[in-house]
């Protein structure tokens, strides 16, 4: 099985563990930013052009 | 060309500390050079020269001190290379201190804040927390940028080059607000 669809079928586990829980699937961003604090993972915004984006729009650090 | 910046008062007395020998001169060399800390010159002098009676076992606070004094000669000994080496999540713990996103953490940890638009005050409070010297921070933010190479990242483009930018606005980008902007930068 390709990798594309082993992490699909992961965040489909983690979306209906979230639904399961009462999180709300239509809030996209709320229900986004909740499974990632669910999982440990802290979420902060950043200016849309900010620097630590190196011209990006969203950026993940596993080390953090 | 940004300013040189200062050395801190604990350095300057751990390099005492490091020089002193009795009678050798090193106060009077040390009150000369640095007149605005001759009273913690004086008083760390005093407690280098204190005199212990060899036959009584030295007491609980005798050994408190002691134990101190060792804790802090411990602390500070992260060298350049150390924080070279040091995780994301050394610089991302330390930040806090300054009660600072972590992704202020992270851009000094990648070296992306240019020294010269950083305050002294901030420069040696995250030098505590790193436990390092404010030199040796200084130093390692001399350093070429660099992202982290673990860093995955949502874009429709190639990903530019890090480049050094001013503290403000790594805070700005943060979202810090502009009222703890001007404290944060305010020179005391």
């Amino acid at each position: 099985m390709d990798p594309i669809e082993l992490a699909r079928q992961h965040a489909q586990r983690l979306h209906d563990d979230a639904v399961r829980r009462g999180r709300d699937p239509w809030s996209s961003y709320e229900f986004a930013v909740g499974i990632a604090n669910d999982l440990g993972i802290t979420v902060e915004t950043c200016a849309p052009d900010a620097a630590m984006l190196d011209g990006g729009r969203a950026s993940f650090d596993p080390d953090c | 060309m940004g300013k040189q910046p200062q050395i801190t008062a604990n350095d300057i007395l751990r390099a005492f500390a490091m020089d002193f020998e009795p009678g050798a001169g090193v106060l009077q060399r040390y009150l000369a050079q640095y007149p605005e800390h001759s009273l913690a010159l004086i008083d760390l002098s005093m407690e280098l020269t204190r005199e212990f009676d060899d036959d009584a076992p030295p007491g609980v606070a005798e050994l408190d001190l002691v134990a101190t004094g060792m804790a802090r000669l411990r602390e500070n000994v992260v060298t350049l290379q150390a924080l070279q080496a040091s995780p994301a999540k050394t610089f991302a713990d330390a930040i806090t201190v300054l009660s600072l996103p972590m992704q202020v953490g992270l851009a000094f940890r990648e070296r992306r804040i240019d020294v010269a638009t950083l305050p002294q005050r901030i420069l040696a409070r995250l030098a505590e927390a790193l436990q390092t010297s404010t030199e040796t921070l200084i130093s390692y933010l001399a350093l070429l940028p660099e992202a982290s190479l673990a860093r995955a990242r949502k874009s429709a483009v190639k990903p530019v080059a890090p480049a050094k930018v001013s503290f403000e606005r790594i805070l700005q980008d943060a979202g810090v607000d502009e009222q703890s902007i001007s404290k944060l930068l305010r020179e005391e």
